[in-house]
């Protein structure tokens, strides 16, 4: 759960995460960087529940809200083996090799994770190093709080949104 | 929950949940059978050699927009066999709703209720509990010859006053209904959240 900074937006989410235009906009110039400087093939951002963020790259058989879900999933049980062997440290990184790529899975501060793949062309050593910058600055994107108030809500009456809850989910099951 | 103001999204995680052999999977079988698969994802399914849910099985699900945010709801289920405790606590993190699915069968009634409490277990491990996260509780399997009546269910099972689906849920019967409740739930809750 993250504190507080935005007591003036309304929409702002005490058990979740409010991503800001601002924010949003920062984190994209952060990713596109990444993957034109590393190189990258795929870069999806991620929430520690496993709720896509932004994706780059990638091929059009690929599915980021599914594979979104695994990383998460992955890098909760590496965090839980790394607790259980006492190996756990407070920014986890998890590296795979391929065949052809590797894949890393980091977090970024303590709600997100980044997840990059890159040709196994790309040293070991700058893909660490660009990756974990990458990181960092996102955590620090979302730290911030956003100068002015992107305010904005549901704005609706309580009876409205009942109402536009139902039409929307009777709208998705007759399909 | 995360929202983006930027891209007008909503996402919200929703975990089925409940003992072995209840009937969760199955309830999102029949959620991805019957909805327009241009509205969904693929249904993800981490499962054991004999098809047991290993982790976890994931559908993400888009809604057309409300207020001019378009919800997107992230359906989990945990695996129900009870050592797989740690898989079930890890599933949780960040839920929005639980929907707790019960076996109705006579011969399951303990079974259930140690899921409901390994649930409260587990939901305080993120600082949260059976009434600060909205919870529907589906009583399902209503066609099993040994089915007890929901009332006796809920009062065993002490899950008085939350909201209750029956369901069939391998023939899709309650799994719609139960969907909406808790989706419904998790949405005015944000409404409120807002205001407040």
């Amino acid at each position: 759960m993250m504190g507080n900074p935005y007591n003036n937006i309304s929409l702002y989410l005490r058990a979740g995460i409010t991503i800001f235009p601002s924010q949003d906009k920062a984190i994209e110039e952060v990713l596109v960087n990444l993957l034109e400087r590393c190189p990258a093939q795929h870069i999806l951002l991620l929430d520690s529940s496993g709720l896509l963020i932004n994706s780059l790259g990638g091929g059009k058989d690929t599915n980021p809200v599914s594979l979104a879900s695994l990383i998460a999933a992955d890098l909760a049980a590496s965090k839980e083996i790394a607790n259980l062997t006492r190996q756990y440290n407070n920014c986890q990184l998890v590296m795979r090799e391929g065949e052809r790529t590797n894949t890393f899975i980091v977090e970024a501060g303590q709600y997100l994770i980044l997840f990059v793949q890159l040709s196994k062309d790309v040293p070991l050593g700058w893909a660490r190093l660009m990756i974990n910058e990458t990181a960092n600055q996102i955590a620090d994107i979302i730290k911030k709080t956003p100068e002015t108030a992107e305010q904005s809500s549901i704005g609706t009456t309580d009876e409205d949104l009942s109402s536009q809850i139902d039409d929307s989910i009777n709208d998705l099951w007759s399909q | 929950m995360q929202i983006n103001l930027h891209q007008r999204e909503l996402n919200i995680k929703i975990v089925y949940y409940g003992t072995s052999y209840s009937g969760k999977t199955t309830n999102l079988e029949q959620i991805y059978a019957r909805v327009d698969p241009n509205r969904r994802s693929d249904l993800v399914s981490l499962k054991t050699n004999d098809d047991r849910t290993l982790y976890f099985d994931f559908l993400q699900l888009e809604l057309s927009k409300i207020s001019g945010l378009t919800p997107k709801i992230h359906l989990y289920t945990v695996p129900g066999q009870s050592y797989y405790e740690t898989s079930r606590r890890l599933v949780l993190n960040g839920v929005d709703g639980v929907v707790f699915v019960v076996d109705s069968a006579s011969d399951r009634v303990i079974d259930n209720m140690n899921s409901w409490n390994d649930l409260q277990d587990h939901l305080s491990f993120y600082g949260k509990s059976l009434d600060t996260v909205p919870i529907v509780v589906q009583f399902n399997k209503r066609d099993l010859p040994n089915a007890l009546a929901i009332n006796d269910l809920s009062s065993t099972l002490k899950t008085d006053g939350y909201a209750a689906c029956p369901a069939v849920a391998v023939n899709g019967q309650g799994v719609f209904d139960t969907f909406k409740v808790v989706v419904s739930d998790v949405i005015n809750g944000i409404q409120r959240e807002a205001v407040d």
